[in-house]
């Protein structure tokens, strides 16, 4: 099918990288307005990449600049800004990334969510750093980019089609496939605007939080094509940089718990959280199962399955894999091999534990662009509400009970489509809950804030639901504590001591923003600092140290927070929902109840961050201390 | 000590990949019945034990024993150890100490003159493994223009 062109221009001529661009960087901005269909090259400077990085650092620092109070997340004005690093595509493990930076749908504030694949790489080596995408186009589009070709395109034949079917029409016809082209799209989920879309793309990589695919429907584009390109990709010390990069995977290799992660990716999730109580079964109403755990160790998993390793570009790791469904009505399929997310959400929280059930129902979820998480928090709401009453067979359309993966697919249907009441539950959980009410809206797990915990039992992880709560990309914007003794925090806590627990997250506030902004993955970015402090340093020329990796953290968190304060959200809601905060009945964390601490452990957070307690602004003096003058005078006013 | 001091029993549970460190195949769980002296705390049962398993006792503790390192989560009787027991607390009888190990994120530790992690295997740049055939890093240009169509 040839491809009929609504808009095409070709990209203004661009400047030949000059000297004074850092290596790592292709030196541009790849710019689209989708409501006039022009696009442009917009170089960025040296100084502002060493201020903002890329990724989420580059992306925050868009969205504070670009989206106003009154630009909500359907609003042609709002920016959809996908992000490499300065590490994509360079030879660093997982540097393919992709950081989707948005102001979401579910909480209507600001969104970082991460993908990884090819995209950077394509983008990187196509002479961009970024495509920051404004505007809404008046009929369905996909932007196609080949070096200096940017063009936005006719997407009719596309639409309806889901994400794996979308990259299967445009690899034939653009007649290029694997490596060659990498595609992000979204399914029917995202044309229907559901408020947990997400994008998705390489087969199997999923940015999916906050509804960033919600963002790119109401945008009415469908897909976002790259062509790997045929540009050059300079490192300022190639030499440092492969030490460097060694280093990394060295660690990764060999360091105990994390080579678990290099040998079966996260699948060691569903037996490890299952011990600690923060595997989430049947919607928080349990934490205990009588399936033999160790038929859930991640070997288990992994080679019950027909199966080959599909890794992002530039990764040794054995993480991501495709594999066959070998038996049931599904055979022969293929899927993507879940992530512990998609074990969790398409598995254990609806009470679902056929194997073969859930990996299937999860790349479908992928396939239609919904976030697994979210919808793991919604199916198995509208399965207890039925089991218990508060939901009818004739509100919801039919009756599903727990572990019912055709009904689960069902609900899916209903939902990408907006059919019935899958239109209600297409707004999320929290929403539904409120909408419907009573005792129904007492068993819903979300935050205050709208956005999706992910697929945990936080009610047995505390630092993991005050990050959540607190965050302001979306999802977690710390994440779980890694090295935390590099940054001199204590190897070990009490998780059950609030106190504890939010030094801990308050301290390591910014690392993870330092991650998200590279351009790679968080998963091969899980060593120490130092040798990504080091890897960018060899790539950029810059003398990048630990220090200034978390000062750069800890600046695109407080800017992040006054983007979000900015959109109306702030200090009273960040709380879980009456489910999400409860005591858990049974299994290992049983005895721990999080309310009873939880606002002592905001005040702690806040006095840790360096935050105003109770406007939830950072303090004049935090800000100073992070250069960020400009932004006190923004939050606090010429005075200070 | 001998067996005859040794009049309570615990049970240490070593499972996911840490059962590797006992013998296992770094899945499912291996029990040990182990025997304690009136007095003993969890500490001293578990540097007992570990002594067996070199592996294992370089990776649960730091700083020579003293301290637990971050890669494995000690559990007592399904708590995680801080909750309501610590290693010095004194064993009873019938306690379960479950090791478990952790699967993302990690902590290495580092030797403060060189910068690198000491506690994990050797490194392809010391002299093993992957090195081997590299053209040497004195001999690498020191500016070189990658690819275009990268990595992968």
């Amino acid at each position: 099918m040839s491809p009929t062109t609504t808009a095409t221009r070709q990209a203004k001529k661009p400047a030949a990288a000059t000297p004074e661009v850092p290596g790592g960087y292709a030196g541009k901005l790849c710019r689209v307005d989708l409501s006039t269909g022009k696009t442009w090259a917009a170089p960025w400077s040296p100084e502002t990449m060493r201020d903002y990085l890329g990724g989420i650092g580059l992306g925050a620092r868009i969205l504070y600049n670009e989206v106003g109070p009154k630009v909500h997340w359907d609003h042609p004005d709002n920016r959809l800004v996908l992000a490499t690093g300065p590490l994509a595509g360079l030879p660093v493990w997982g540097t393919g990334g992709l950081t989707v930076i948005t102001r979401g749908a579910l909480t209507d504030g600001g969104t970082s969510t991460q993908a990884n694949g090819f995209f950077g790489a394509s983008l990187k080596f196509s002479g961009y750093d970024a495509i920051v995408i404004q505007g809404q186009a008046k009929k369905w589009v996909y932007l196609y980019i080949n070096d200096d070709h940017v063009e936005v395109r006719d997407a009719s034949h596309l639409m309806g089609k889901d994400t794996w079917e979308t990259q299967q029409a445009l690899e034939l016809e653009h007649g290029l496939s694997g490596h060659r082209m990498s595609v992000y799209s979204i399914g029917p989920a995202g044309e229907r605007l559901v408020r947990f879309a997400a994008i998705q793309g390489d087969y199997g990589h999923v940015a999916s939080k906050n509804g960033c695919g919600a963002v790119m429907g109401k945008k009415k584009l469908k897909a976002v094509c790259i062509v790997r390109g045929t540009k050059s990709l300079r490192a300022h010390d190639p030499r440092g940089l492969i030490q460097a990069a060694d280093d990394i995977a060295h660690e990764l290799k060999t360091d105990p718990s994390a080579s678990t992660l290099y040998n079966w990716g996260t699948l060691p999730g569903v037996s490890n959280l299952y011990k600690l109580g923060v595997l989430p079964i049947k919607n928080y109403t349990t934490n205990v199962t009588g399936e033999n755990m160790d038929e859930w160790a991640p070997a288990k998993l992994r080679h019950g399955f027909d199966h080959r390793g599909h890794q992002c570009s530039a990764c040794g790791m054995h993480h991501c894999h495709i594999q066959v469904i070998g038996k049931g009505p599904k055979a022969g399929e293929l899927v993507d091999e879940p992530e512990y997310e998609g074990w969790s959400g398409a598995g254990w929280t609806i009470g679902l534990t056929d194997r073969e059930a859930i990996s299937w129902l999860n790349t479908r979820i992928d396939r239609a662009c919904v976030d697994v998480n979210e919808f793991g928090w919604v199916c198995g709401w509208v399965m207890e509400c039925m089991e218990k009453g508060y939901l009818t067979e004739k509100q919801v359309g039919f009756t599903l009970k727990w572990g019912d993966a055709e009904g689960a697919y069902r609900l899916l249907q209903m939902i990408s489509h907006r059919q019935g009441f899958g239109d209600l539950l297409a707004e999320g959980v929290k929403r539904a809950a409120e909408k419907i009410g009573g005792e129904a809206a007492r068993c819903a797990v979300y935050t205050k804030k709208g956005a999706s915990p992910r697929g945990h039992d936080h009610r047995g992880r505390w630092d993991e639901m005050l990050d959540t709560c607190t965050s302001s990309s979306g999802t977690m914007e710390s994440a779980n504590p890694t090295h935390q003794s590099e940054i001199g925090l204590p190897a070990r806590i009490n998780p059950f001591d609030g106190e504890q627990v939010a030094k801990l997250v308050g301290g390591i506030l910014g690392r993870r923003h330092f991650e998200d902004s590279l351009g790679g993955c968080s998963f091969t970015f899980r060593s120490r600092i130092e040798p990504l402090a080091r890897a960018l340093s060899a790539a950029t020329g810059w003398n990048y140290t630990l220090d200034e990796a978390m000062r750069f953290g800890r600046r695109t968190a407080a800017i992040l927070r006054a983007f979000n304060l900015r959109c109306g959200i702030g200090t009273e809601v960040e709380y879980p929902s009456e489910r999400y905060g409860s005591q858990p009945v049974d299994g290992p964390a049983k005895d721990h109840d999080v309310r009873a601490q939880w606002p002592r452990m905001l005040d702690v957070w806040y006095e840790t961050v360096g935050y105003d307690r109770k406007t939830g602004k950072p303090k004049p003096e935090t800000l100073k201390q992070l250069g960020l003058d400009w932004l006190a005078k923004d939050l606090w006013g010429r005075a200070r | 000590m001998g067996k005859s001091a040794l009049t309570g029993l615990a049970t240490v549970e070593v499972t996911t990949w840490v059962s590797k460190y006992v013998g296992g195949d770094g899945a499912g769980s291996r029990l040990f019945e182990e025997g304690f002296a009136p007095g003993e705390t969890i500490g001293d049962l578990l540097r007992r034990f570990t002594e067996r398993f070199p592996e294992l006792d370089q990776a649960l503790w730091q700083h020579g024993r003293h301290t637990l390192g971050e890669h494995i989560e000690v559990l007592v009787n399904d708590a995680v150890l801080g909750v309501s027991h610590e290693l010095d607390s004194p064993l009873k009888g019938g306690e379960r100490l479950t090791l478990l190990g952790q699967f993302m994120g990690g902590s290495a530790v580092v030797e403060p003159s060189t910068g690198r992690a000491v506690n994990l295997a050797p490194s392809p740049f010391q002299g093993e493994g992957r090195g081997e055939g590299r053209v040497p890093l004195h001999d690498q240009p020191r500016s070189l223009s990658l690819p275009g169509r990268g990595p992968g």
